[in-house]
């Protein structure tokens, strides 16, 4: 028996777990905080590829599967999940929504004084060519739900503790390693309040979705 | 017939996914709609809906296999026969499907198969439109014609869709294809550009220049219109700071893919959008036969200012258009209607026009009526300016539009409510990504 062997990979559960469920909303965002250091696999992830199973045994990082794309990723109480969920007949392309909501926390984070941040890759958040935010989607005819994890503070040597290098690489990545790969908010000089994140994200939602005109009929 | 699904590209410019899992089985019905199979890319999961009614007859590659955009991924057996080429109208269908005569040797018949493109798009998303858009933007069109009609034309080289047929509906029929193939082929006749024409008399403080076709086409439009439809025109502004911002976020993406944004697709589609809640103003009078005619397709014209005169191409099903695939549809139409490249058929069929002269200068207008449409908006300039928001007087970003209406069939009632539809839309823009 191997080490991936005695892997538990969980269903996800945290709370943008039921973001997509339709419930008679047109649009949903929700934004939290992650309650511990965890391990979350995409759709289609195998975890004996992406994840270094060994040290994530030892350290007893639980595993989560989620219902998106994209590669596994660590979450860390350091973190800001970033979740929006629209309902209804969706006509844009998936690039498209990445774009619309990837600006919502580049516009959210500029507020807060972080400047420079880029749309890189098919759907990262970077400054200076290092990612801050990566983010994954989920849809089908009713829904399409969007999520991101921020890196606010966390150190990205402890992503490469847990995480292989992954099977697919944006080009800007250019091979480069977690640890140079990922930065974070608080080691580009950005020392940010996780309420003012948090808050300035879902505000920024707000202003995207409920736009002040025009008057009712 | 035989509809041959393929797996189209859902909107990443990448070119191969992954099969998570099949939702259906060979032999089940689908409806169009239904999920049939869960499909990962780079960063995207998505449910890819069956682009049609019918029984699954063949399912292609398992759960972990990797496949390519164009791939066959599932053949359904789908309503359909004879030998005519099937148009689903009111479908987001801008590519033609491609019709293969197949005969399956085990049993000896000949029958059809419909092959979605390459490019083809996933149904309820929409996905793939954009890329299906720069393949055809025209509809389709459909050549009623007979079966001994269509053979014979086929044997004798005559193009079905150069005939106006004789028999019921237009349908062309055996006697139109042997006319056509007697007599000789028209030829088109040369375009001639009129060079100006002066005075003998130099040097003269007085300039000729004949009237190009266009122009007195212009001219015969512009009179039938404003002498034939008594026009109502209403004013409105509406704030549009929240589609500047949307444009802002999306220009990026597009300009990727080689795609400028203006604001006129948002502007075609909520038009679009709007004109479906509202029939009146994208109906015909048929006064020959008293009646209104209520049509059901949102064939938008866009007024392109061209060095020989003004010329309106006409965007087929604006309301199943992408803002991605608009902007190209757009981008394209005006290129080639300056290089006097647009087909009759891309000219014509429109059901409401839009012109943007605010891309040059200008507020408000009183627009002339693309006769016989029964609607025209008239797009201004945006401009900055200060607006009230919460009790506070804010800049934001203000456009002002005009729309004239033929006052025998539409009323200002009409007007306003659709003007109140259409500025919902333009101020909060993402509405129109949920629609």
């Amino acid at each position: 028996m191997t080490d991936a062997d005695s892997l538990r990979v969980m269903p996800y559960d945290l709370p943008d777990a039921d973001l997509h469920a339709p419930d008679g909303e047109t649009h949903r965002c929700r934004v939290f905080v992650p309650p511990r250091r965890m391990a979350v696999i995409g759709k289609g992830s195998d975890p004996r590829v992406e994840l270094n199973v060994e040290t994530i045994l030892a350290d007893g990082i639980p595993v989560m599967r989620r219902n998106t794309g994209g590669c596994a990723v660590i979450l860390s109480p350091r973190m800001l999940a970033v979740a929006f969920a629209l309902f209804g007949k969706q006509q844009q392309k998936s690039s498209d929504y990445f774009c619309l909501f990837n600006g919502v926390i580049i516009r959210a984070l500029h507020a807060l004084g972080v400047t420079e941040l880029e749309h890189a890759g098919t759907s990262d958040i970077a400054r200076h060519g290092r990612k801050i935010a990566g983010t994954a989607i989920y849809r089908n005819r009713e829904v399409v739900f969007y999520h991101a994890i921020v890196n606010v503070a966390e150190d990205p040597r402890m992503i490469e503790r847990y995480l292989a290098l992954p099977p697919r690489m944006p080009d800007y990545r250019a091979a480069r390693g977690h640890a140079d790969f990922v930065t974070s908010l608080d080691e580009q000089g950005f020392r940010l309040e996780f309420d003012a994140v948090h808050r300035e994200v879902e505000e920024e939602y707000d202003r995207l979705m409920q736009p002040p005109f025009p008057p009712e009929a | 017939m035989i509809f041959v699904f393929k797996f189209p590209d859902i909107g990443e410019g990448i070119h191969e996914g992954k099969i998570l899992e099949w939702h259906v089985r060979k032999g089940q019905t689908v409806n169009e709609g239904d999920s049939l199979v869960r499909v990962e890319t780079d960063k995207v999961v998505a449910d890819i809906p069956a682009p049609r009614t019918g029984v699954i007859r063949a399912l292609f590659g398992k759960a972990g296999q990797v496949i390519h955009v164009g791939d066959v991924l599932a053949e359904l057996e789908v309503e359909g026969q004879g030998d005519e080429i099937e148009i689903a109208r009111g479908k987001p269908a801008p590519s033609r499907p491609h019709v293969e005569q197949v005969e399956e040797k085990g049993f000896g018949v000949v029958g059809q198969t419909e092959v979605a493109h390459d490019d083809a798009f996933l149904p309820a998303t929409g996905e793939g439109i954009e890329e299906a858009g720069r393949v055809a933007h025209g509809e389709p069109q459909k050549v009623l014609a007979s079966p001994v009609a269509r053979k014979m034309a086929k044997d004798l080289g005559v193009d079905l869709r150069a005939l106006s047929g004789s028999g019921p509906g237009g349908r062309v029929m055996k006697e139109d294809v042997q006319r056509a193939a007697r007599s000789p082929k028209a030829t088109a006749p040369a375009t001639r550009r009129d060079a100006p024409v002066t005075t003998e008399s130099a040097p003269s403080r007085v300039e000729y220049e004949e009237l190009s076709q266009i122009r007195k086409t212009i001219i015969a439009r512009m009179v039938q219109s404003k002498f034939t439809a008594p026009h109502l025109t209403a004013h409105e502004e509406v704030e549009v700071s929240a589609l500047v911002a949307l444009r802002r976020d999306l220009k990026a993406a597009l300009a990727e893919r080689g795609v400028a944004l203006s604001y006129l697709p948002f502007v075609i589609r909520a038009v679009a959008l709007s004109l479906q809640a509202h029939p009146k103003l994208n109906c015909r009078l048929d006064l020959d036969h008293n009646r209104v005619v209520y049509q059901r397709f949102f064939n938008v014209g866009i007024a392109v200012d061209t060095p020989d005169g003004l010329i309106v191409p006409v965007i087929r099903d604006a309301e199943q258009r992408s803002i991605a695939e608009l902007a190209e549809i757009v981008a394209d139409y005006a290129a080639r209607a300056r290089a006097r490249k647009l087909s009759l058929d891309e000219i014509r069929g429109g059901t409401f026009s839009l012109t943007n002269y605010g891309s040059l200068a200008g507020t408000f207008g009183v627009p002339i009526i693309n006769y016989p449409e029964v609607a025209i908006l008239g797009v201004g300039r945006i401009m900055e300016k200060p607006v009230v928001r919460n009790g506070h007087i804010v800049p934001g970003h203000v456009l002002p539009l005009s729309l004239s209406a033929d006052h025998r069939i539409v009323d200002g009632g009409d007007v306003s409510r659709f003007l109140l539809d259409l500025m919902k839309r333009l101020a909060n823009p993402v509405t129109m990504l949920l629609e």
